[in-house]
């Protein structure tokens, strides 16, 4: 049986890392800092979106802003009517609305002072989250009109899968103060797995998920 | 399971049918049209709501408009903090927002064939329907960050955001702006799945298309 082509960014830790393992049947290749992609900047997303025409899985996992965007709009532009899938690795921090983050600044400041989190101060990780937040609900908007499009007009293809997880228990979290549930790196896979193994029958398109596990941080 | 009391509203056909089928075990309720609930009426909601309090499970299905909602913010009020759960039936029209909406235009304008007995006679319609998925959506992906945050995520609510299904409401309207379709029976073996993994990981939102090509069907 021919193999799959699987890109993953990110590939080195938590996520990622779950990721290659879950496809190390395949034909698996990561795009990570430690083997020289560092994928915040445009000339190596080009690079990377050029280097994808023959794979047939993208997961673009690797939190790098704005460019999580330029990867999945650049692999989709060349993927469109081909059957492929494109996995995005997003958070249900884009369903945190501008109003929604004002609010909730005054509420978790307090304990984001108490306790640091990936070695943040208070106000860097307050500062940090604005810009993650911000970064994941515009990949959100993004996913979800070209999921709409492909599914119009493209016959499904390629399948995008989004994937929005709350809090997981992996080295980006730190000691996440603001969940009171967690979701550890194998509850994650056995939903991506779930998903996956019905890809035939139906088409998952957008998940969001929160873990049952109590949060040992709060 | 067995012990659960399930009120499912629009129980008699369709997605809402099949869930009572699913909780046939359960001591299940229906409140539809045609035993008298008729839901777009304030009084008939209103007495659906002050008659829920001892119920573990609402399957909110049926599609009436902007009560849909309505009864969504007012069940999670008297159920917040508690272990019971809340199905929203809600669709991947959810996930448009007023510039994806403008920008598709033409599209379901060319591709609306209206007719007098179909669901969405005009485009205002189909606009309306799309602006209740979109609130229901926004309601609930606010409220599920919020009980997380603060009442460890109960109660749980899922959002179910399916692309087309094979029900009377498809034949009637909307088939011919959609490629694939769902059945009825794959979009209760995806709930069927996300119910048994919620004590893993509870998904929240689930959006999901079909495979089956409506093309020449309807």
């Amino acid at each position: 049986m021919v193999k799959l082509k699987v890109g993953i960014t990110g590939h080195t830790q938590g996520l990622g890392a779950a990721f290659a393992e879950y496809f190390k049947e395949e034909e698996v290749h990561g795009f990570s800092r430690r083997n020289g992609w560092d994928l915040y900047n445009e000339s190596s997303c080009n690079a990377l979106i050029q280097n994808m025409e023959n794979f047939d899985i993208f997961i673009n996992n690797a939190p790098v802003g704005k460019y999580q965007e330029c990867l999945f709009e650049g692999v989709l532009s060349n993927w469109l009517g081909q059957d492929k899938t494109i996995i995005n690795v997003s958070s249900i921090a884009a369903d945190i609305t501008p109003g929604m983050m004002t609010v909730w600044e005054e509420h978790l400041r307090p304990e984001a002072e108490d306790k640091v989190g990936a070695g943040r101060t208070g106000e860097e990780l307050i500062q940090y989250v604005r810009e993650y937040v911000k970064s994941k609900r515009r990949l959100d908007k993004l996913t979800n009109v070209r999921t709409l499009e492909v599914g119009l007009q493209h016959e499904n293809k390629p399948h995008i899968l989004n994937l929005k997880p709350a809090a997981t228990a992996t080295e980006l979290l730190g000691n996440n103060v603001f969940l009171n549930t967690l979701l550890d790196v194998e509850d994650f896979m056995s939903v991506f797995d779930t998903a996956w193994k019905m890809r035939d029958q139906v088409k998952l398109t957008n998940l969001t998920f929160i873990g049952t596990r109590p949060n040992p941080n709060k | 399971m067995q012990n659960l009391k399930v009120a499912i509203t629009g129980h008699t056909r369709g997605i809402g049918a099949a869930f009572a089928t699913y909780f046939k075990d359960c001591e299940v309720h229906g409140f539809s049209k045609s035993n008298g609930w008729d839901l777009f009426r304030e009084e008939s909601l209103k007495a659906l709501i002050h008659n829920i309090k001892d119920f573990d499970v609402l399957i909110n299905s049926a599609p009436i408009g902007i009560n849909q909602l309505k009864l969504f913010d007012s069940v999670f009020e008297l159920w917040e903090g508690k272990d019971k759960s809340i199905i929203n039936i809600s669709s991947i029209g959810g996930d448009m927002d007023a510039k994806i909406i403008k920008d598709f235009q033409d599209y379901y304008v060319e591709k609306l064939d209206g007719g007098e007995n179909a669901h969405f006679p005009s485009v205002l319609d189909l606009e309306h329907y799309i602006t209740n998925k979109v609130n229901l959506d926004k309601s609930s992906s606010s409220k599920v960050l919020d009980t997380n945050l603060r009442q460890k995520g109960l109660p749980y609510i899922l959002n179910l955001k399916s692309g087309a299904v094979d029900t009377e409401f498809l034949h009637a309207g909307p088939s011919n702006l959609m490629k694939h379709y769902l059945t009825v029976d794959e979009f209760m073996k995806v709930f069927d799945t996300v119910w048994k993994l919620k004590d893993t990981a509870r998904i929240t939102s689930i959006t999901f298309l079909g495979n089956n090509e409506v093309n020449g069907l309807w």
